[in-house]
């Protein structure tokens, strides 16, 4: 029973921080342009895909498939940025058309991959071990590698952007142009390089959750569209703009989607995340840790 | 003044609406080809998805990824109550469009205070939430091996049988329910919504009372289409109604031109049609979708309405040229 319980609880976990990561993606973006990244979930599946490519395929060593990996989301994020964004923000459009054209182009990567590198679901080696699980005999439970690899890169990565947001100087120029673009421009922040890295950062942490992810779920072209509404449910979860809130609403979703499948039912565990997603919407669309100062949505 | 020419436009347009609609009708019933009809019909019921979505979105302003959601509750209950229950089609028609528009006004209620990416976000969840669920209960849905769709009474088999004008009518319907909306004192309301809410209710116009009534109307037309496919194609899977087909009617309504009513026909016309050409590389239909969206979006926001708009304002400059030197034109 015990076992049991630890087990659940290192899944959930796991898929807390699956979440969690994904979330934080989110978050940047958010914190710099006060926009929803719709295609966050098809650069994720982008990123395990790139994984598939470049560890298994190609068997290039686990740190330059990861470079590779952070290199070409970056620069699909600088496409988007100066291509689409840059583009529409000039014409002034308005929030829907920003959020159809970065729909269709999450769209266009996913189907990309699908007729690239195909349609089935890939495995991905796991960056350290080999594939072996690790066993604890004193708790009587089994640990693969990559879940360990996960957690800690994400807690590394949310702990990092906390101090980079917070604490330094680039971070809060972000945020300020978030807060108030035109002040910040006045003030004298050069508000196109500062979204432009943050779009960087964005889709580096997809590269990294993507390539993170792989080695636990596989990589298919068609993961996207629900890990991005998962991420984006724990993004809401916990609450926009703070990356420990997102990280937190991800652990609580991985947690009770992973009991409730144990427990209640496993066929009905996808709706769980998405039923919560649409009742934090209505109750409160802040999110738990709602963020300081941010508009009433 | 341009208001008043363009509300004259509405009985001639309706008028040309019913004579195309008896003309599809008439050579429904003479035509012998299955494969045109099927077309057509799809057409149909992708504009009525449409057309329920360009009230909200392309009208009000309000955002709907999870109009598949409404698509599926219309097919579903009036199927399962005709297949399981034995209703006959007269009460399972008009319950499965009140059951949705019921399950619209509980949501729509709910959820339009939200704005932009949040409303998008939680009509995808609730798309995806009818998604799972006609996946996996299995016993009232039957899963991914679909159910299949009967109508037992007398009239109901002569109804299916003739399917296509039904589909047609309903269509027409649409059509001439959205000019009239467009151009009356609800449309020219939801505009102003559209255009500035905070202006809108300094006026007095409600606004979340009419982003409601839109809501309701798009969930009833997506409902009314619903029950057309399922008794189209026959049977009805959870996969006809995924988040990608929310994703298509969104697509048809931005190619075609939002807030425009023959504009999200041609959307509907092309969007459909295109598969049907592309027929040899059936895999490259969703990226070239998504292409047409990004690229439209970037150059031609209007859609095709606003292309073609474009083209009979150049006609007639080019034609009023001699007469009128036009310096300073309105845009």
């Amino acid at each position: 029973m015990r076992q049991i319980l630890i087990q659940l609880l290192i899944s959930g976990i796991s898929a807390g921080c699956i979440y969690g990561i994904i979330s934080l993606g989110y978050t940047l973006i958010y914190n710099s342009t006060k926009l929803v990244n719709f295609a966050q979930g098809p650069l994720v599946m982008a990123g395990a895909m790139l994984a598939h490519l470049f560890l298994y395929r190609m068997k290039l060593p686990g740190f330059v498939g990861l470079i590779l990996d952070i290199a070409v989301l970056s620069g699909i994020g600088l496409i988007l940025k100066f291509g689409i964004y840059d583009f529409l923000k000039r014409r002034n459009a308005k929030e829907f058309h920003l959020v159809i054209t970065i729909l269709a182009c999450g769209i266009v990567i996913e189907q990309v991959f699908a007729l690239t590198v195909g349609k089935q679901q890939y495995s991905v080696p796991a960056l350290f071990g080999n594939g072996s699980s690790i066993s604890f005999p004193a708790l009587g439970i089994n640990v693969y590698p990559e879940n360990i690899i996960l957690v800690v890169t994400t807690l590394i990565l949310i702990i990092g952007f906390y101090i980079f947001l917070n604490k330094t100087r680039l971070g809060l120029c972000i945020q300020a142009i978030g807060y108030n673009p035109q002040a910040a421009t006045l003030s004298g922040l050069k508000t196109s390089l500062l979204v432009t890295i943050t779009f960087c950062l964005s889709y580096a942490v997809s590269a990294v959750g993507g390539l993170m992810i792989a080695p636990i779920m596989g990589a298919t072209s068609s993961m996207g569209a629900s890990l991005g509404i998962k991420g984006f449910a724990a993004t809401i979860l916990g609450g926009m703009g703070n990356p420990f809130a997102g990280f937190a609403g991800g652990l609580i979703l991985g947690l009770i989607e992973t009991f409730a499948a144990y427990y209640i039912s496993s066929t009905y565990s996808p709706i769980i995340a998405y039923a919560i997603l649409l009742l934090m919407l209505i109750i409160k669309p802040s999110g738990i840790w709602a963020e300081k100062g941010g508009k009433m949505i | 003044m341009n208001k008043q020419i363009k509300s004259s436009n509405i009985i001639p347009s309706s008028a040309v609406c019913v004579l195309v609609a008896i003309g599809l009708i008439v050579f429904g019933s003479i035509s012998k080809d299955i494969y045109i009809r099927q077309v057509l019909s799809m057409i149909g019921i992708n504009y009525m998805l449409a057309a329920g979505l360009n009230l909200l979105f392309g009208h009000t302003g309000q955002i709907s990824i999870g109009q598949a959601g409404f698509y599926a509750l219309g097919a579903y209950t009036a199927s399962c109550l005709e297949t399981k229950l034995n209703v006959p089609f007269y009460i399972a028609w008009p319950s499965a469009v009140i059951v949705t528009a019921l399950i619209a006004f509980l949501l729509g209620s709910r959820i339009l205070k939200l704005h932009g990416h949040y409303l998008a976000m939680a009509t995808i969840a609730f798309g995806l939430i009818v998604e799972s669920l006609t996946t996996n209960w299995i016993q009232v849905f039957n899963g991914h091996a679909g159910v299949y769709v009967r109508s037992k009474t007398l009239i109901g088999a002569f109804l299916t049988k003739n399917l296509f004008a039904l589909i047609v009518i309903f269509a027409a319907l649409a059509f001439i329910i959205s000019n009239n909306i467009e151009y009356s004192r609800i449309g020219r309301a939801i505009k102003s919504v559209r255009e500035n809410e905070d202006a809108a209710m300094s006026i007095g116009i409600v606004h979340s009372k009419y982003k409601v009534i839109m809501f309701i109307l798009g969930a009833a037309f997506s409902a009314v289409a619903g029950v057309m496919y399922a008794h189209l194609n026959g049977i009805i899977t959870p996969e006809v109604f995924n988040n990608a087909t929310s994703q298509t009617i969104l697509i048809i309504v931005v190619v075609g031109g939002m807030g425009s009513n023959i504009g999200v026909l041609l959307g509907a016309i092309v969007i459909t049609a295109l598969p049907e050409f592309l027929y040899g590389f059936a895999d490259y239909n969703i990226l070239v979708y998504g292409v047409l969206v990004v690229v439209m979006q970037l150059f031609f926001p209007k859609g095709l309405a606003g292309m073609l708009q474009s083209l009979v304002r150049i006609i007639k400059k080019n034609i009023k040229k001699d007469e009128l030197p036009k310096t300073s034109e309105g845009v």
